[in-house]
């Protein structure tokens, strides 16, 4: 569904990444694990055209879209869940939700599932979201992706700043998205968290991408998991 | 004086801060989405004045029969058609200058002041180059023209027929930035033009669209102000610095801030022009430094980009 290949990344004349590569299936999981400015949320920016890739390519469906402008990759069924939510303050819960909604090739979301999953929104819809709690924002962020209709979601450190019996919904979440074919880029500081949900697993390191591989593999080495994620678990 | 002879003073600075207003929202909204002051806005008020007095004065460059005939169609039709079609001859202007202005987005606003104080100056000069130097007078139909005695006072009628019209147009912008899906993409994408665009919606054309709305609602508040005000190519000066002044005062991004701030503004300029007419205009920026001595931020606003 996604590949990304040896891309490079910059800020301005920093490189952030260093001939990165990843893939995606369709329904899959994937983690992307790494210690503060690794360059994980870099590479979800670079997936968005958010931070231009200088080198490398990145493929959506088989069609590159390395240069396509960020709008035309999020039509192409890309959903982003950002790590401060980014919700408009001055709209309310059901403007903010309509301003996500699209059609793509993918599963259509209707306000109707999408309500049914974060039950609470029902009752928020006519709150203004500078309004809500972070975890009633978190709902928000997810539902307004879903109604994208989206094929992959980025998750962008989706338990930041929740209470961990949030984090488990937001969690149970991502498992019900694979269940319905739709894959995930998780980012997270909390390694166990997004282990936990996890298919496979990319550790990136100063800009480099440290290991790749299955979960189980990951989780069978406590030395290599100790050693890759010593400080995130 | 007496209160009684104050009040109509007091009607035309309403009627006169609607009209402010109305050119105010039109500078906000591109002010908003764009980061940019549009120093061009008060230019697209004046082209929207001349193209009025154009199309109301029989004065277009088409074949003589035409013009004729169009000469011969009674004023009100005529001022009706300008009211709609001037704004819409204006609005390729404001595409023009959105075109211009996209090198400036996410720089210095220094860049953008300066772009659009060039176009501001272009505009000027091409408007002297097709209509000249001289002061035009706006044509007014009969039913809208001359004044009526109420209480005792004689009241101007097209001051009334100004405000309504303002009135309206800004019912119409409450009503696009309020409760329809593009006043929430604007909005949003005047707080984060990432996230807008991450979630699928076209910036670029969002821009466009803010643009032509802003430049319409320029040129038609310069159709409205040209029989108040006269026609004359500096015009748009006189236009831009109160609708800067009141986006201040009202605070930056807030549509009852220019709504009010625009009505303030109208009021203390015509009650002072009552008592003292040479403090007219200087008591609007006095009214500007007493606001915003105790509210930085104007009436309405919150942190706004200038504040950056």
């Amino acid at each position: 569904m996604l590949d990304v290949s040896s891309i490079d990344s910059f800020y301005g004349e920093t490189q952030a990444l260093f001939s990165v590569s990843l893939s995606v299936r369709a329904g899959e999981v994937l983690a992307l694990l790494g210690a503060n400015g690794a360059g994980k949320t870099t590479v979800l920016r670079s997936i968005l055209g958010l931070t231009r890739a200088r080198r490398g390519d990145i493929r959506f469906q088989g069609k590159s879209i390395t240069a396509s402008a960020t709008h035309h990759i999020a039509c192409a069924g890309i959903g982003w869940v950002p790590d401060d939510r980014r919700l408009c303050p001055t709209l309310t819960v059901a403007k903010n939700l309509s301003l996500g909604e699209k059609r793509t090739a993918f599963r259509a979301w209707s306000l109707g599932e999408v309500t049914e999953i974060f039950t609470p929104l029902k009752y928020l819809m006519a709150r203004e979201a500078e309004t809500l709690s972070g975890g009633e924002m978190q709902m928000v962020a997810i539902a307004r992706a879903l109604l994208g209709s989206p094929g992959l979601v980025l998750f962008d450190e989706p338990s930041q700043g929740l209470a961990p019996k949030i984090v488990d919904d937001v969690m149970a979440v991502i498992r019900r998205l694979r269940q319905a074919g739709i894959a995930s880029i998780v980012v997270e500081q909390n390694a166990d968290v997004a282990l936990g949900v996890a298919d496979r697993v990319v550790v990136l390191s100063q800009g480099h991408v440290a290991w790749a591989g299955d979960v189980a593999a990951l989780t069978a080495d406590p030395g290599l998991k100790r050693k890759l994620l010593g400080g995130l678990s | 004086m007496s209160l009684l002879n104050l009040l109509p003073h007091l009607l035309n600075g309403i009627a006169l801060g609607l009209l402010f207003s109305l050119i105010a929202l039109g500078f906000m909204l591109i002010l908003g989405l764009m980061e940019q002051i549009n120093l061009a806005h008060g230019s697209l008020f004046a082209l929207g004045a001349y193209f009025a007095y154009a199309i109301c004065g029989a004065k277009l460059p088409l074949p003589p029969d035409v013009l004729v005939a169009w000469a011969g169609v009674p004023l009100g039709l005529r001022f009706a058609t300008a009211v709609v079609v001037a704004p819409i001859l204006v609005a390729p202007f404001g595409i023009v200058l959105e075109r211009l202005m996209r090198r400036t987005y996410g720089r210095d606003p220094l860049y953008g002041l300066l772009l659009t104080f060039g176009v501001a100056m272009v505009l000027e000069e091409l408007i002297r180059v097709v209509w000249g130097t001289r002061d035009y007078m706006m044509p007014v139909p009969r039913d809208m023209s001359g004044g009526f005695i109420m209480l005792d006072l004689i009241w101007s009628t097209y001051r009334f027929w100004a405000a309504g019209m303002a009135v309206v147009a800004m019912g119409a912008v409450w009503f696009i930035v309020e409760r329809t899906r593009f006043g929430a993409m604007v909005k949003a994408g005047a707080h984060d033009s990432e996230i807008v665009q991450a979630l699928g919606i076209d910036l670029t054309r969002l821009r466009v669209w803010v643009f032509v709305l802003g430049t319409m609602l320029a040129a038609f508040a310069g159709v409205i102000m040209a029989p108040l005000w006269g026609i004359r190519p500096h015009m748009g000066v006189d236009a831009v610095v109160p609708a800067f002044l009141i986006i201040v005062l009202g605070g930056v991004g807030s549509f009852w801030g220019a709504a009010l701030g625009g009505l303030l503004v109208g009021m203390v300029v015509g009650l002072s022009g009552a008592y003292a007419s040479e403090w007219s205009m200087l008591s609007m920026y006095l009214l500007l430094i007493a606001v915003v001595t105790f509210r930085a931020r104007g009436l309405f606003g919150k942190k706004s980009v200038l504040e950056a």
